[in-house]
């Protein structure tokens, strides 16, 4: 069986039709793992007799005819997502021993739907970068081209959806995370709205931006995806208590009609810095939106030009307070030989962060010291509300707001490794929605000079899914043709 | 005060974080800082007097639960993950003589 076309709806029909069964699935994706992922690196670590004891439990179900749509679906899962037993590293030297007391919510709503998990995968440390190369670990390839990055923070998960080492996978995305590895990837990549899914379990690096997140081939396995893992969880404080009124799979029965849907487009995104080519493809899917009959428009929203530096203000302060709790004492990397409290903490600290998450914690540190609260911390926190009016002013005239997911596709390993700002500044079609607390999917629309996937974000107000599974899913019936997958 | 870019200000800020960064660590983070400190000062030319700051985007408040007491993490699963631990609870290096 050619796995490499293989979607979650259509791993479903087979597995119903019994063509295969959930352990065969599980195998076949182990095999692949075993033969390719010594070039991609995605996982950091894999679960063979857990994922084939969970397959087999799957199958009883799917014998009896009762079971759910992910039940036997092979996930990955990033490696900042806590699951009971297993190890947590957020790819990080400081939690290379960390064992999770507790699983993840989104992950045993996974389990509860008998979705087979087959390992974890390569992140940015704590989840901090855009390519997955600040791993303490190993450094994940582009499937498209093993000498390039896969985006990040969530790569490992990207790369092994776009790699075919897994079915579905949950990411993390605090800036862009998982909506820009997988326009890297050539994948779907969906945030939710800031509450629809729970984070009790995921890692903290910025707590009023992260959000889990599904990625997958098709938008409606994203869909299928986050009808699983949404949902009011008591453990999480800032979890929303809202249930969509109809599963957001049940869009995709029939065909999707975008007549009349206003789509806008910021024209602050479409300045210089954006690439000839990811113009060229985001013009040409402008044009195939308006053959499905959707009506779009360049609006100004001026607040955007400063989405960077608010991102990183507000997202760093809260980093420095989130890591704080790594202090060598209750879990995590301990430095030897400390004669004090202070020199233990210190040390700890030093050793076991790596160079882009000590770069945080002191922008961090420095935006809410004394003398710059004002003057940064508090400032970006009103330009947060100048960001949050501008999309609200926005959603008055449109359904949707479009935009490329990234100015760039995936640049070479190595090429940005000493260069912060050049990182940071490639975020600039991502954060603004973390900003703001939206939902967006990033969904492939066209392929450069080198045969490097572009990828395509609709956004939506909040609690908009619908709305951008809609635009996301009919665009994509649209492109589906031209959809590739790399030759590894 | 020390100028905010300078190195003997990152070394202050590095301390506040709790970071025992080596000289060289610190010359390269401190030059690091000084672009990353730059590209953030554009936010200046911008007038937000008259704006309400949003300290958070989520659209819950209160979220409470019931006060009813329930199991909590078992104390052998939390220390598993310490380094050094004496009697059930974690261990330190002395602190008071």
């Amino acid at each position: 069986m050619d796995i490499t076309k293989l979607t979650i709806k259509r791993a479903r029909q087979l597995m119903d039709a019994k063509e295969i069964s959930a352990a065969e699935l599980t195998e076949l994706y182990f095999d692949r793992i075993k033969s390719l992922d010594d070039k991609i690196d995605s996982y950091l670590s894999t679960c063979e007799d857990k994922a084939a004891a969970q397959a087999q439990e799957a199958q009883k179900l799917i014998d009896s005819g009762n079971h759910s749509l992910l039940c036997g679906i092979p996930f990955s899962i990033k490696d900042n997502i806590c699951i009971e037993a297993t190890k947590t590293t957020c790819a990080s030297k400081m939690l290379e021993d960390f064992v999770s007391p507790y699983t993840a919510t989104a992950v045993n709503k996974l389990y509860s739907e008998n979705a087979v998990i087959l390992g974890k995968t390569n992140l940015d440390e704590f989840a901090m970068g855009g390519s997955t190369e600040n791993s303490a670990f190993k450094k994940t390839k582009n499937p498209f081209d093993l000498t390039r990055v896969p985006g990040g923070s969530s790569g490992g998960s990207a790369a092994s959806i776009s790699a075919s080492l897994a079915l579905g996978s949950l990411g993390s995305d605090t800036g862009g995370s998982v909506r820009q590895p997988a326009s890297f990837c050539g994948v779907v990549g969906m945030k939710p709205t800031y509450g629809l899914v729970s984070r009790y379990g995921l890692v903290a690096f910025a707590s009023s931006f992260d959000q889990i997140g599904p990625i997958a081939k098709t938008v409606e396995d994203c869909a299928i995806i986050l009808d699983s893992i949404a949902g009011h969880d008591a453990k999480d404080g800032t979890s929303l208590n809202y249930k969509n009124p109809s599963l957001y799979s049940s869009l995709f029965s029939g065909d999707i009609d975008i007549k009349g849907l206003k789509l806008g487009l910021p024209k602050e995104y479409l300045t210089e810095g954006l690439n000839s080519e990811v113009r060229a493809s985001l013009y040409t899917s402008i044009s195939a939106l308006e053959k499905l009959g959707a009506e779009i428009e360049e609006f100004s929203m001026p607040s955007l030009k400063y989405a960077i530096q608010a991102y990183y203000l507000m997202s760093s302060a809260e980093a420095s307070s989130n890591l704080s709790r790594y202090d060598g004492v209750k879990y995590g990397y301990r430095a030897d030989k400390c004669k004090s409290y202070q020199e233990l903490i210190g040390k700890s600290r030093a050793e076991g962060f790596g160079k882009e998450v000590k770069r945080r914690i002191l922008l961090g540190t420095y935006a809410l010291a004394s003398g710059y609260y004002d003057a940064y911390y508090k400032k970006a926190l009103k330009l947060r509300t100048m960001i949050s009016q501008g999309f609200e002013q926005a959603f008055t005239k449109y359904d949707i707001i479009l935009h490329p997911t990234t100015p760039e596709t995936a640049f070479k390993l190595g090429q940005n490794t000493d260069n912060p700002l050049t990182m940071y500044l490639a975020d600039i079609y991502t954060v603004a929605v973390n900003i703001a607390g939206l939902p967006s999917i990033s969904v492939p629309c066209g392929y450069d000079e080198n045969g490097l996937p572009i990828g395509l974000s609709f956004t939506g107000k909040p609690l908009g899914e619908n709305d951008i599974f809609k635009a996301a899913g009919a665009f994509e019936a649209a492109f589906i043709n031209n959809f590739r997958v790399p030759a590894i | 005060m020390t100028n905010s870019n300078s190195n003997d200000y990152i070394k202050y800020i590095a301390a506040l974080a709790k970071l025992s960064l080596n000289d060289n660590e610190m010359h390269a983070l401190a030059n690091d800082m000084k672009d990353i400190i730059g590209l953030m000062d554009a936010i200046k030319e911008t007038d937000t007097d008259n704006i309400d700051a949003t300290e958070h985007i989520s659209r819950v408040t209160n979220n409470m639960r019931e006060d009813n007491p329930g199991t909590s993490t078992d104390t052998d699963k939390i220390l598993s993950n310490s380094k050094h631990t004496i009697d059930n609870c974690f261990a330190i290096p002395k602190m008071i003589e």
